[in-house]
């Protein structure tokens, strides 16, 4: 714990006297590199270079890419600079430059968190499009699973399914017996069912409506009531 | 088991993440937003065949379309407090030379895709004011040595090292020289004015001497001094102006000719055609036509045609910039005083287009709630005739019937007249005060300028780090109607720095009494919340001298009862103090501003003042801990956030930040940074205070948040007061690394304040971030973080998610200010980003909680309803018969 201490005083003397030099040092150094973008975006945007820019320390100086992707900053005293290159579609990675006073230069991986870790990179710098900038998120589309899928279609389908399809499909006579019962009983159901949902909608109509309907009633549940009864006895 | 715990902290993370960004779809871009561009105050202006190449004082590189003043490509160059464009030359390519006091950089430009071409840097060792021209492809960079010698030192191109020019200086003996200003270029002369005295040099020749003529020879009237103005013209010209009248005067054979006729000094030279033509502008008696063209020829001076321009109103008085003539037409490049761009297309003299370059530097803003439809209006007037029931009766009715009308089909009314009032308060009117002195009323949903209003001789306030802006104070809003809005606008007086107040209505721009010159120097002002009985808020104006005047004036009335709780306070840059004011021993005759309290800072520099945003809400009075009791917020809404940069000799620099209030003097809370320079950015919103600096230690952004509780017990629920100290609140502060340098820092603000909030950051590469509150709000110790606590754990670097960026891949250059506005929508807040360009947009930090999405299907949602119903009646027909069927079975 006391060496990173140790280490971080050091560090600190340095730029220190790297910030004093600054004002003292005359002589002016060039950053220089060049800018890969991603091969795709070379051959669809032959106009890459006019925007794209070269920041360091966030604007202080400013660089511009030639059409063979190379750049120089110019007039910078000795120091420590960040290096950005700035693109509206493309993402790149910044790199720390540093120039001491004896105009030597060291190139680094920007690193906020850890300061102590040196990563070098070459210099003349080399960067590389990390990717495609992604500003957008992506809208979900409608699809025809995620429709089908949908448990509510799910409980539709289905039992139209069962009842529909699946008694043409049988051709064996012994299941075609056994459903032909179980269509019966669904049968006597059914009017029960329906009763209902005119019982519903003819509430509001008139009145005889509701009275003829009530009749139906008793009858269909009369009727409803007898074939329950016998299926048990043929079982 | 830490693997374990780190994978569980990104889950939490993430999983709170997903609810926090607030990513645009692509669908989405330029459907509320809006982007327009600026290339500032144009400096140099070459014409090349369809397209105009302009270099500006913003130092910006632009090449304009020629028919429609679209930009095609801009480059910007460095910032222009540094660095000024001096020379731009076109042929083939365009080169420029930018650059401040002994330091150039000289660029070369292609010109149909504004690519670099090269670079090079000059170093010269003289830092007076220069002049750079470019004779032979070879740049000529002359300095004067005042009442000595002129030192001209040419560059060519392939004497370079390492990018360094290397150059060849002779000297040139010129003992009356005393300022650049004097001079000008002719061709390939330079000719200056001396006392008396015009001395020019041809550059071209090796060893060439000054030439001396007296001046008397040509002009006979010593009345007024003698400005030169440069002229372009194949043979070495030049205008020598005296008392407005200019005279055109060009070197031949070592002897200077002057043209028997006078011209306007913005005279300028087109040759096409075979003839060789003088335009200028001049002045019309016409009323609808203000502005003349003239034509002359360039021999003789005879008037050749001459034509009236319809100039449109409210621009100011123009120049010529530049011309062209392409064939049977000529086109001349107009720049007015208050910055606007006109192409004009002659023999017509029709105004191609014009674009507004003021924009280009915004330095007041302030958004406006538009007014009622007068349908809406109308419903208002329902009991102007009271006696009559039935009158009142039809009244409503009609208005009713109308109002159904326009929901049926479509308001017509608001598409006519456009600036009405929308159910969601999002369409609204931007005023914005220009650095040029002109104002101008932006609509939010086009980005089109509804009016535009010019103000002469009027300049904003410096204020700190040089930072200059314009005061606007919204008096009454457009819902008193019928009173229309009532806006102020405070500037300063070019001339003699005393105030301007200017009234004004915000949504039409007219202004019954103009432009009204104080007697004083501004200090301060306050808008107070008290309403008179036209519904207009009080202004308070200080003075420099401590004076304090209201506007309007019979407000004094108004205020007189609020006296003892009318505060004010000063913050002076250059004496580093802090002072409030107090007015309670005011009488209704006469207000009386007495000092309370002051802070000196010396020998600390203020750097940043940050107040609360005047209009905001809060809306919840504390924070739920883990064990589900209240920590209630400190919300002084009199709390000033300043921070000062001291020298220190151990640790560079230290970084104060104080909380003070505004009304007691009261220092709340101090903390200290070592090591930290500027640019310092603050945000001080509800009980929390965010600021930036750089920490020159690791060389890096840092960004620290603070946050005030008062405890577990709310001193007072109703009302805050500041002289009810019971006891300091609890401070919790944390600490982030920024990756990225801001520009500008500011706060969303929503109606309510129940949204989050979202802390915007402009940064340095033309990006605007938003960063959720949530992120930065300092954890509370010996406390659990998770979702259930709406907290993230702790995050030392800040994440940079591109789907953050608000303004997408549309960069903006050179981000000056970060305006924010609530929408009626308590979700939505209105963001308009300024700087050389204009970028307008809504954000809604907890997503559109309040309306529908823009993506639901009404169309859908009628169709399965309607094929239900269908459905419904179908089958109870079906039924029906089913069930007779079955009766007769």
């Amino acid at each position: 714990m006391n060496l990173i201490f140790l280490f971080l005083f050091i560090l600190s003397v340095v730029s220190g006297e790297t910030s004093l030099e600054e004002d003292v040092g005359s002589s002016r150094y060039v950053i220089e590199g060049r800018v890969f973008p991603l091969s795709d975006y070379q051959s669809t945007n032959g106009n890459w270079q006019s925007v794209t820019r070269i920041h360091v320390n966030g604007g202080e100086f400013i660089g511009f890419v030639k059409s063979d992707g190379s750049f120089a900053v110019h007039n910078l005293p000795s120091g420590s600079y960040v290096v950005e290159v700035l693109h509206p579609e493309y993402t790149f990675e910044p790199v720390r430059v540093e120039i001491n006073s004896k105009g030597k230069f060291r190139a680094r991986k920007v690193n906020h968190i850890q300061i102590s870790q040196v990563v070098q990179v070459p210099y003349p710098l080399k960067i590389k499009a990390l990717g495609k900038t992604r500003y957008f998120q992506v809208r979900e589309q409608w699809r025809i699973t995620d429709f089908l899928f949908n448990p509510m279609i799910m409980m539709m389908v289905c039992p139209l399914l069962l009842i529909m399809v699946l008694p043409k499909l049988m051709n064996d006579p012994e299941t075609k017996k056994d459903f032909e019962q179980i269509q019966k009983m669904t049968k006597f159901e059914m009017p029960e069912m329906s009763d209902v949902v005119t019982n519903f909608f003819s509430s509001n109509g008139n009145q005889a409506g509701i009275k003829d309907s009530n009749g139906k009633d008793k009858e269909t549940s009369k009727k409803g009531q007898k074939p329950r009864k016998r299926a048990p006895v043929k079982e | 088991m830490a693997n374990f715990r780190s994978i569980y902290k990104i889950q939490v993370f993430l999983t709170i993440l997903i609810h926090l960004t607030v990513a645009l779809y692509e669908d989405q871009v330029g459907k509320f937003d809006w982007k327009r561009s600026f290339v500032g105050k144009v400096k140099f202006v070459s014409f090349e065949a369809k397209r105009i190449i302009v270099a500006t004082e913003e130092n910006v590189l632009a090449t304009l379309n020629l028919n429609n003043g679209d930009i095609q490509w801009r480059q910007i160059l460095e910032d222009p407090s540094n660095y000024q464009l001096e020379l731009l030359h076109v042929n083939k390519d365009i080169l420029t030379v930018s650059g401040v006091r002994n330091n150039w950089l000289v660029r070369t430009w292609n010109i149909n895709t504004g690519t670099l071409l090269a670079e090079w840097v000059i170093n010269a060792e003289r830092t007076v004011p220069s002049a750079f021209t470019i004779i032979n492809g070879k740049i000529l960079h002359l300095v004067p040595i005042t009442g000595s010698h002129l030192e001209i030192t040419t560059y060519s191109f392939i004497d370079h090292e390492n990018g360094v020019l290397k150059g060849v200086t002779r000297i040139v003996s010129a003992p009356w020289l005393t300022n650049i200003s004097n001079c000008v270029f002719a061709g390939l002369h330079y000719v200056c004015v001396g006392s008396n005295q015009l001395h020019f040099i041809n550059l071209d020749q090796e060893n060439s001497k000054f030439i001396t003529k007296p001046l008397d020879t040509f002009i006979e009237s010593e009345a007024g001094k003698i400005i030169l103005i440069e002229y372009k013209h194949k043979t070495p010209s030049f205008l020598m102006l005296s008392n407005n009248i200019a005279k055109l005067a060009s070197i031949v054979d070592e002897n200077i000719v002057i043209k028997p006729f006078d011209l306007m000094p913005n005279a300028v030279n087109v040759v096409g055609n075979g003839k060789d033509l003088i335009y200028q502008l001049e002045a019309n008696d016409n009323k609808e036509k203000l502005i003349r063209i003239k034509v002359k020829d360039f021999q003789t001076g005879a008037d050749e045609f001459s034509v009236d321009l319809d100039y449109p109103l409210g621009l100011g008085a123009p120049i010529i910039l530049g011309a062209q003539n392409r064939g049977s037409s000529s086109d001349l490049l107009l720049s007015t005083t208050d910055n606007a761009l006109l192409l004009v297309r002659l023999p017509e003299a029709k105004i191609l287009w014009s674009r507004e370059e003021a924009l280009s530097n915004i330095v007041a803003t302030e958004f406006f709630e538009l007014p009622i439809s007068e349908l809406d209006a109308s419903i208002e007037h329902e009991f102007d005739n009271e006696n009559d029931i039935f009158g009142m009766f039809s009244h409503r009715i009609s208005t009713q019937i109308n109002q159904f009308y326009n929901l049926v089909f479509g308001n017509k009314l608001l598409q006519n007249s456009g600036l009405v009032r929308d159910e969601f308060g999002l369409h609204k009117i931007i005023v914005v005060a220009t650095r040029a002195g002109k104002l101008f009323a932006l609509d939010t949903l086009s980005g089109s300028i509804a009016w535009s209003y010019r103000l002469p001789n009027i300049q904003p306030f410096l204020g700190l780090n040089g930072q200059e802006q314009m005061l606007l104070y919204v008096q009454r809003t457009a819902q008193f109607a019928p009173l229309p809005a009532h806006c102020i606008l405070l500037a300063q007086d070019t001339i003699t720095g005393n105030g301007i107040l200017f009234e004004f209505d915000p949504i039409t721009g007219y202004s019954d009494k103009g432009i009204q010159k104080l007697p004083y120097r501004i200090s301060q002002a306050t808008l107070l919340l008290q309403h008179d009985k036209n519904f207009l808020k009080p202004l308070l104006v200080l003075s420099q001298d401590n004076e304090l005047y209201a506007y309007p004036r019979d407000a004094v009335s108004v205020i007189k009862d609020h006296f003892s709780t009318i505060f004010l306070y000063t913050a002076n840059s250059e004496t580093a103090i802090l002072t409030g004011f107090t007015l309670k021993y005011s009488t209704e005759n006469q207000m009386v501003v007495k000092k309370s309290w002051d802070i000196d800072l010396k020998p600390s520099k203020i750097v940043a003042l940050g107040v609360k945003p005047q209009n905001e809400q809060v809306h919840s009075q504390g924070k739920v801990l883990y064990d589900r009791s209240v920590y209630y917020k400190y919300v002084n809404p009199n709390l000033l956030a300043v921070a000062t940069i001291s020298p220190d000799p151990m640790h560079h620099n230290v970084l104060s930040i104080y909380l003070i209030d505004g009304v007691t003097g009261l220092v709340v809370y101090g903390t200290s940074h070592k090591r930290a320079k500027g640019p310092v950015h603050l945000v001080h919103s509800e009980n929390w205070l965010v600021y930036s600096y750089f920490n020159e230690r690791f060389r890096r952004t840092e960004l620290a948040a603070l946050e005030l509780y008062e405890g577990h017990l709310q001193s007072n629920s109703t009302a805050f007061s500041s002289f009810a100290v019971s006891q300091l609140p609890h401070i919790q502060s944390q600490s982030y690394i920024l990756p990225l340098v801001p520009l500008k820092m500011a706060v969303t603000l929503t109606e309510r304040g129940i949204t989050n909030k979202f802390l915007l950051v402009a940064m340095s590469s033309g990006a605007v971030l938003e960063i959720p509150w949530l992120l930065l709000q300092p954890r509370f110790e010996n406390m659990p973080c998770g979702p259930e606590e709406s907290c993230i754990p702790y995050m030392p670097e800040i994440p940079m998610h591109p789907e953050a960026i608000i303004n997408y891949n549309q960069t903006l250059g050179r981000i000056r200010g970060i305006e924010v506005a609530p929408a009626r929508l308590e979700s939505t807040s209105h963001i308009l980003v300024h700087g050389l360009d204009i970028f307008y947009t809504r954000v809604a930090p907890s997503k559109t909680f309040d309306v529908l999405k823009e993506d639901f299907d009404h169309k859908l949602i009628v169709l399965v309803l309607s094929a239900l119903i269908i459905a419904t009646f179908v089958t109870k027909k079906l039924a029906a018969r089913k069930a007779l069927k079955q009766a007769w079975k």
